[in-house]
């Protein structure tokens, strides 16, 4: 059993909101996800909008086969919807070249019994939050992990780094694209936070675990945790979905 | 959209379509005005909307603008119009080098310094006006057909990089010519132009550029971490000097290339007129060129250089060897002697002082002062006394003995510590061996690791920075390959897009069959091995077998249900035909229920009732 709540905002800096996010209906599988659509000129919301509209699509058809889903299946599924998309937003940008450049990132989660599956592109972000701490599932497809693991930059140059932008996968810009899927467990009390990377920008995660650890309800730590990032300047949308195991 | 044939600012009438870049498009057009040719730089429709964009598109026009130089593309105004936000440069009839490079591939060495000598030029100019380019690259030099060498695009990249910030994401560029501190995210100064330079040089020479990989971000790796294969050892025959020059304005630390375009290119020219005059190098050339050499720590040429001048040095074992025997007969004399002389003679007692944890120079001075001698007979490892002191003598403190005796001394190796070898990148087995040797236990933890080949250390702790007390263990983290993930299902995919999932993942293929296949069509996976959710990991193999589609004269049996609408006890008769032809499946009274048969391929099943004496159709139901 599990509670959810999602916040989108285009932030105080920017025109656009160029991110979505996808939660599941009331019969809908636990399936979770956020983009952060890329490229000037209304293209990156096009972009995102497409990846979640494709996942949206492809769940309806399905949910019917609900009780059949395990995680291997699932996995099948959830790439099949990500190349689906990755291909509508490159055919949509041969017959528009004024969208060419958009992409998207898409980090998407299944949740099934006592494990978390996510399915992940660009530097959109998971992460579990514990009692004890946090975790963060996926990696970032960017320029600067690549510099950290690579040990260039340090850990804390990140988030000033002028080249924090580059990501090196995203939808939209390849004609097949690797999908990196992780398999968590997860048990009752964890939070997992899917989200853009203007949240992360704006907040550590362990000051995001420190407003859900003391947060009174879902709802109220999904404010808190918009209103905190949005007073640090919100220079970028911030978008994310915020899930309580229970 | 199509900008051929209007008029911009009143004045340049466009002409045609010549370029496209990552930010704008590229137009031949006519200065009405003037009556000359000249192109026109139009931005993609997606940057006019952003001010902050526009304002440094246009602060980077301007001091382009500025520049005025026979190697620098001018730029001569900068407009608006309906939103068309666009620049006025110079037309340059020519090729990119870019063309030139794909066409000829690579260059003689002679031409390719010519060409890099103009750009040199244009880049001390600007630089001059501190202006830096920040984009230098093949595509971004043309050249007429006079051979006048032109830059194009000054500046132009910052205002790009800017926006970036502005609009958010984007996905990373090539960056074949970008300056390892460009590549790590450090602004960009002259000499990160000079090193760029100095990659067109190398691609022109060697055909190739220095660094290529499957992804920018390898690339960029590259120009931070690796050496570039020096262009000699691509061109056979190449210059030894140019080699040194290419090397040179392509160091990893700016500090150690050129100081300026000016002093590259003396350096080019200075290489040019020997060239000019045979294959001798000029003196100072030759001086500097062997400054660079000393410079590099780890670089064939200094060995080669320095090899020749160690055999000059060179000394005579013959020599040696006279000289070393008439000092044995001269030491040997005098230590026989001595003994022989001490022993009669009477010498007065001295008490032995405490030695231990005393320097060399003190027990020197202390046994001195006594009036003893001493040498030292082993060293020994010790956790208490520190290196290079006394830890034990003998006679011992105390000991009553004549003047003139000599101490044995035991020196200290200091405490038993082993330092820690540097283990990354040995196999498990030469880091269990080299750690073996020093007295070091080893703990492996194997984990997985995208970049580190399996078996290979990927880290370890402690560092080689350390000492540890033998018997103490260093672990290192060995590498078990890539990390593994689920195999998804391929069924009903093609080929060819599997080919290209598994190249993607590292997958390889091993065996590739055919089968025939009711279900999937021809081309389409029937099944693979791994099954889908299996795990599996890069350089893993996977077996597919493709569908040949329907195997010729089989056909798929489709079960089919017949409810007879008629009444029990009625006489029916029902047939199918088929591919197989025509079969009666059921004949008599109709017992009320469903009649189960099955068709094969495609047909129809046909139910009839008797009716005095003659069957008639009733019912005909199709399949599949």
């Amino acid at each position: 059993m599990l509670r959810f709540a999602a916040r989108t905002h285009p932030g105080f800096i920017r025109e656009k909101n160029e991110d979505r996010f996808y939660v599941p209906t009331e019969i809908g599988p636990y399936i979770f996800a956020v983009a952060d659509g890329m490229g000037g000129h209304a293209a990156g919301e096009v972009a995102s909008s497409l990846s979640v509209k494709t996942l949206d699509t492809n769940i309806s058809m399905v949910s019917e086969k609900l009780n059949h889903f395990d995680l291997t299946y699932m996995q099948n599924f959830l790439e099949d919807c990500i190349l689906e998309a990755n291909k509508k937003i490159l055919d949509v940008q041969d017959e528009q070249p004024n969208l060419k450049g958009m992409g998207t990132t898409f980090t998407v989660a299944f949740f099934l019994n006592n494990e978390l599956l996510v399915g992940h592109i660009g530097d959109s972000q998971a992460y579990i939050f514990y009692e004890s701490g946090f975790s963060q599932i996926t990696e970032d497809h960017s320029l600067v992990t690549e510099l950290v693991k690579s040990g260039e930059i340090k850990p804390e140059e990140v988030y000033n780094h002028p080249q924090r932008h580059l990501l090196t996968r995203a939808l939209g810009t390849a004609p097949l694209l690797k999908t990196d899927f992780y398999v968590k467990p997860i048990q009752s009390g964890n939070y997992v936070l899917l989200c853009t990377d203007g949240l992360t920008t704006m907040l550590r995660p362990a000051e995001i675990r420190e407003i859900i650890i003391n947060g009174a309800d879902l709802e109220t730590t999904a404010d808190q945790l918009l209103k905190k990032a949005n007073d640090l300047g919100g220079p970028d949308n911030i978008t994310f979905v915020l899930i309580h195991i229970i | 959209m199509e900008k051929c044939g209007k008029t911009l600012g009143n004045r340049y009438e466009i002409m045609e379509k010549i370029g496209e870049g990552g930010m704008a498009r590229v137009y031949r057009a006519i200065d009405t005005k003037l009556n000359r040719p000249v192109a026109v730089k139009i931005l993609y429709e997606q940057f006019a909307g952003d001010p902050d964009f526009l304002r440094r598109f246009k602060q980077e026009a301007k001091a382009a603008a500025k520049l005025s130089h026979p190697s620098i593309v001018n730029v001569y105004d900068e407009g608006e119009e309906e939103n068309i936000h666009y620049i006025i440069m110079e037309y340059v009839d020519g090729y990119t080098l870019k063309d030139i490079i794909i066409r000829d591939g690579p260059l003689k060495p002679e031409e390719a310094v010519q060409i890099v000598l103009q750009i040199c030029d244009a880049l001390a100019h600007a630089h001059s006006q501190k202006v830096i380019h920040r984009d230098i690259k093949p595509q971004n030099i043309i050249i007429n057909f006079e051979g006048r060498v032109k830059v194009t695009d000054f500046g132009i990249a910052s205002a790009t990089v800017d926006a970036t910030i502005t609009y958010g994401k984007s996905m990373m560029g090539s960056v074949y010519y970008s300056s390892p501190e460009q590549a790590r995210g450090n602004a960009a100064d002259q000499k990160s132009d000079l090193y760029s330079l100095g990659v067109v040089l190398y691609e022109m020479i060697t055909g190739e550029v220095p660094f290529s990989g499957e992804s920018p971000v390898s690339i960029a790796l590259k120009h931070m971490q690796e050496e570039a294969v020096p262009p000699g050892k691509l061109v056979p025959g190449l210059s030894h000097a140019l080699d040194l020059i290419v090397i040179r304005v392509m160091r990893k630390d700016p500090t150690l290339r050129y100081g300026s375009a000016i002093e590259f290119r003396d350096d080019l020219e200075g290489w040019l007129k020997t060239r000019e005059n045979g294959n001798y190098l000029s003196n100072s050339l030759l001086k500097r060129l062997q400054s660079y050499e000393y410079q590099r720590e780890d670089n064939d040429y200094i060995s080669e250089v320095q090899g020749r001048k160690m055999k000059k040095k060179g000394f005579s074992l013959k020599r040696f060897l006279i000289f070393g025997a008439v000092m044995a007969v001269v030491l040997l004399t005098l230590v026989i002697g001595y003994r022989y002389i001490s022993n009669f003679l009477i010498v007065p007692e001295v008490t032995v002082p405490d030695l231990v944890g005393l320097s060399m120079e003190e027990v020197e001075r202390e046994l001195t002062t006594l009036g003893l001698g001493y040498k030292v007979v082993r060293s020994v490892n010790s956790d208490t006394i520190p290196a290079d002191s006394v830890v034990s003598h003998d006679p011992p403190l105390e000991r009553t003995v004549r003047k003139e005796r000599v101490i044995e001394i035991v020196l200290s190796l200091g405490p038993n510590l082993a330092e820690v070898p540097y283990l990354i990148g040995r196999t498990e087995l030469e880091a269990r061996l080299m750690l073996d040797d020093i007295g070091l236990d080893i703990i492996v933890s194997p984990e997985y690791n995208d970049d580190v080949a399996p078996g290979y250390v990927i880290r370890q702790d402690p560092g080689n920075d350390f000492r540890l007390t033998r018997g103490e263990s260093v672990t290192v983290f060995v590498s078990e390959g890539k990390r593994p993930f689920s195999l998804r299902n391929f069924n009903g995919w093609i080929l060819e897009d599997v080919k290209e999932w598994l190249n993607l993942y590292g997958l390889v293929i091993r065996n590739l069959d055919d089968d025939y296949s009711e279900e999937f069509a021809e081309g389409q996976i029937i099944s693979q091995y791994p099954a889908s959710g299996d795990m599996v990991q890069a350089g893993d193999p996977v077996d597919l077998i493709v569908s040949k589609g329907r195997e010729p004269g089989t056909f798929k049996t489709y079960p089919i249900d017949v409810y007879p609408q008629v009444p029990v006890g009625q006489v029916i008769k029902l047939y199918v035909e088929d591919e197989e032809g025509t079969r009666v499946v059921f004949e008599g009274a109709y017992q009320g229920s469903i009649i189960s048969t099955s068709g094969v391929g495609s047909g129809r099943v046909v139910l009839m009732e008797l009716r005095n004496t003659e069957y008639h159709i009733i019912d005909t139901k199709r399949f599949p």
